[in-house]
């Protein structure tokens, strides 16, 4: 019916246009929206926004072309013209996910940077070593990375990460599309799924990330799983559940499932869905065991074949876990909680009372969740209302079984992230279904037209609210590479707060320190530090947490973390200058690095002990993983310092401790502090201030 | 019951088939060229590289089955590659078997010779070659 609707409104507008005409009229909205676009991105300034992020600084063009291309897909969609409806749908994506690549050549989100090492680190000694971290004994995604760059010219994926996230949601687009087309047989309803899709998906995971990639794995499995090798009608179950859906919505429901879209024999199929799953077996930790829920559910309710499909992919993903498990369970946790309210919490820096910008696009978040999931629900039941049981069941069940991950991870409070991510597909499925259904007319474009553009405002803060702390300054990059590659090892990298895109280069290993069990330290990790002014007297204690991870280390100031730690209101204005200002007056550190948004300080070894001690044995070499090609590092030489003579900034100098006479070369553990200094009060345990850090990607 | 679009999308034909297969043999060509020639860094290279990174490995091997929907080959194309291109790298960080330039080059002939067997299988008929699926000459044999 409703093709042929479609139908006779395209023959309506070609009897009054030509061919060409037609096609003009449907380009140039497009073309005037990515140029203004285009027009609108030089006036854009990335490094000056407020804590509202990037919302406030887009200009009017910008705006204008995200609501024509919008518009333009809805429009387009509603009358049939699914061609030009997936062209503004490119645009949409293109607008949203090109316009931070072109405003910065190098890519936003401080821990893509640490993507990025593990790529370098692989393509330089073409070895996984398992105990440097989770990502060698997960390193599909960074093996795969690291065969391209050398194939592409390309070892540093610092050159072409950023355009990942527009990648990926082309990519993911695709096959959202493809599952949508067979299960709803419409692929109008498919193009405006795919919009609401990208609107509905503010979480920011598909940058240069494993994620990224099996999300997009995931997703070719289900098509084949839904398409393929679905059954005809669900099972005992699966009825059950359409005869409770007829007995609630008073309507009899449809028990067809599309079989019509067969292509694959069965074990081609099945053998294309295990290779797939062994790459994402290989490359994530978690994505593995949402497609299992997602395939279990759909195997449970008879919608799909065979049963034994889900035993099979558990079964590779078990094999793989298995010797891993005990990093996992001495690093991380298997089971964090067994309580989903607990689970679903998202514990980040929000709540450490942000600024009101960075409460407002956290809300801006939450609401599109809300419209998401409430969208979903209503949809459900008005599709139940028109009888479509059966393939409405099969998305409902994609959209749901997610949601089994918070009855046992919170994944280090990104588990609502990922539910989001993992189910918005399906949602938005619903939604567009249930929208293009409408037959009153005018209603369908005013309603999907009106929800389609205030899901793009909201998506705006949701997704760039963060710029002023996602974005990562050009000086930040050269900074770490240089750290990386002239920094003597083994030291420690140590931030004053979390921002700076650490363990960027193909050493990173090296820089934990020879003690050190995170590559992640900063100093506003440390309570202590927090919610007070910071002056000379706290330096000896920098030095003792720097010395806890080993006798070298690097104390990195910048301005993101500055950023950080005034968003979050970590510490109060002038706090981090002040000990910057104290660190650079300190005989135990020295000005290593200067640039324009990064300053790097090396902590100096200990004046000489007047008696001869036994010699250290925290200053042996970190001890070396057994590389099977690793070739043998050049002496280092000296660091070089960029302006050695240029003052650390502020002058807000508290009085210079005068530290006292090094003790003896210190053994393990640690030694006690050089002179007694007031402790502050310990601070109620806050969760990390690692915002959306998460070490398992 | 509310009567569904029933749109389904229709296996391409063998006449499109032959011209992606073309244009991935083309492409892997390029890319060898373009990566011997062109000096590190380059973007013309990357994005030629990129391309047959994703898509000819995949499709190589889906030219060993039947013909499905266009859009429904190149997202099934794209996801196996990546596994094909995951398992190669995981060859190579795993193992001290091959060299990155030697595996590259073993993938990137065998994917053209099957490319090429499945150029010549499809049927070149102008009768037929617009319209039979390419599946016709397989389920014959």
């Amino acid at each position: 019916m409703a093709t042929a609707t479609a139908g006779t409104t395209a023959e309506v507008r070609d009897s009054v246009l030509s061919r060409p005409a037609r096609a003009a009229a449907l380009a140039l909205p497009l073309v005037g929206a990515l140029l203004a676009w285009a027009i609108s991105l030089p006036g854009i300034d990335l490094y000056s926004l407020d804590d509202y992020g990037l919302t406030p600084a887009l200009p009017v063009a910008w705006w204008m072309g995200l609501v024509v291309c919008v518009a333009g897909t809805v429009w387009n969609a509603c009358a049939g013209s699914t061609r030009w409806a997936w062209a503004y749908l490119l645009g949409v994506v293109a607008v949203l996910f090109l316009t931070l690549p072109v405003l910065a050549e190098q890519p936003h989100y401080s821990w893509t940077y640490k993507h990025i090492g593990v790529v370098r680190f692989l393509g330089e000694y073409q070895d996984a070593d398992p105990g440097v971290d989770i990502y060698n004994r997960w390193p599909g995604f960074f093996a795969l990375s690291a065969l391209f760059g050398n194939a592409a010219g390309l070892p540093n994926p610092v050159r072409y990460a950023a355009l990942s996230e527009f990648f990926f949601t082309a990519l993911n687009l695709l096959i959202i599309s493809n599952i949508v087309r067979i299960l709803t047989g419409s692929r109008r309803v498919a193009v405006v799924a795919g919009l609401l899709f990208v609107l509905f998906n503010w979480v920011g995971q598909t940058y240069f990330s494993p994620q990224a990639m099996t999300f997009f794995l995931h997703l070719v499995i289900l098509w084949i799983v839904v398409s393929q090798l679905g059954r005809d009608a669900p099972g005992p179950l699966g009825r059950a559940v359409l005869r409770l859906a007829s007995f609630v919505v008073r309507r009899p429901q449809d028990r067809t499932l599309p079989t019509e879209g067969r292509w694959m024999a069965p074990w081609v199929a099945i053998a294309l869905v295990f290779a797939i799953h062994a790459a994402i077996v290989v490359s994530h930790q978690l994505t593995p065991y949402l497609l299992l829920f997602e395939v279990g559910a759909l195997t449970v309710l008879g919608l799909t074949r065979p049963r034994l499909l889900v035993l099979g992919l558990l079964l590779l993903a078990v094999a793989y876990l298995a010797p891993n498990l005990d990093y996992i369970r001495e690093h991380f946790q298997l089971v964090s909680s067994a309580d989903p309210v607990s689970n679903a919490q998202r514990s980040t820096s929000y709540n450490f009372e942000p600024k009101a910008g960075k409460a407002f696009n956290e809300l801006a978040g939450r609401s599109l969740v809300i419209l998401m999931l409430g969208g979903a629900a209503i949809s459900t039941f008005v599709l139940a209302r028109r009888g479509h049981g059966a393939r409405a069941l099969a998305l409902l069940v994609l959209a749901l079984a997610p949601f089994g991950l918070v009855l046992g991870q919170n994944y280090g409070g990104e588990a609502p992230l990922r539910v989001v991510l993992f189910c918005s597909p399906w949602c938005a499925a619903l939604i567009a279904w249930a929208l293009m259904g409408i037959t009153g007319r005018g209603w369908r474009p005013l309603l999907l037209g009106g929800g389609a553009v205030l899901a793009s405002a909201v998506f705006v803060p949701a997704n760039f609210g963060q710029e002023q702390l996602h974005s990562v300054p050009a000086d930040e990059v050269r900074a770490s590479e240089f750290l990386h590659a002239n920094g003597r090892t083994p030291a420690v990298v140590m931030l004053a707060a979390t921002g700076f895109p650490r363990r960027y280069g193909p050493r990173y290993p090296e820089f934990r320190g020879p003690r050190g069990e995170d590559y992640d330290p900063s100093l506003l990790q440390v309570g202590s530090f927090r919610h007070r002014a910071l002056s000379a007297a706290d330096v000896p204690r920098v030095v003792e947490i720097i010395e806890k991870y080993g006798p070298r280390g690097y104390l990195v100031f910048s301005s993101t973390q500055s950023t950080y730690a005034d968003v979050f209101r970590l510490s109060p204005p002038g706090a981090l200058d002040s000990l910057e200002a104290a660190i650079a007056a300190s005989p135990r550190f020295d000005l290593w690095y200067r640039g324009s948004d990064a300053r790097i300080y090396e902590l100096l070894p200990r004046p000489p002990a007047p008696v001869a001690a036994a010699p250290e044995a925290v200053d042996e070499p970190a001890t070396p993983r057994p590389a099977k090609r690793r070739p043998s590092r050049p002496a280092q030489a000296p660091p070089a310092r960029r302006e050695p003579s240029a003052p650390p900034p502020p002058p807000v100098i508290a009085p210079q401790p005068v530290l006292p006479p090094a003790p003896p070369p210190p053994p393990p553990p640690l030694p006690p502090p050089p002179a007694p200094r007031p402790q502050p009060p310990p601070p109620p345990p806050p969760p990390p201030p690692g915002g959306t850090f998460d070490d398992s990607g | 019951v509310a009567p569904l679009d029933a749109d389904i999308p229709e296996a391409m034909t063998a006449r499109t088939r032959r011209r992606i297969d073309a244009c991935a043999i083309a492409l892997v060509v390029v890319a060898a060229v373009l990566a011997t020639a062109l000096e590190a860094g380059s973007p013309i290279r990357a994005v030629v590289v990129l391309g047959a990174f994703v898509l000819v490995p995949g499709w190589a091997l889906l030219s060993l089955g039947r013909s499905g929907p266009p859009a429904a080959m190149l997202g099934v194309a794209v996801g196996l590659s990546l596994a094909v291109d995951v398992a190669g790298g995981l060859l190579l960080v795993w193992t001290d078997l091959v060299d990155i330039a030697v595996l590259t080059a073993i993938v990137g002939t065998l994917a053209v010779l099957l490319l090429i067997d499945d150029l010549v299988r499809q049927p070149r008929s102008p009768l037929t070659a617009g319209e039979a699926p390419a599946t016709a000459r397989r389920a014959a044999d």
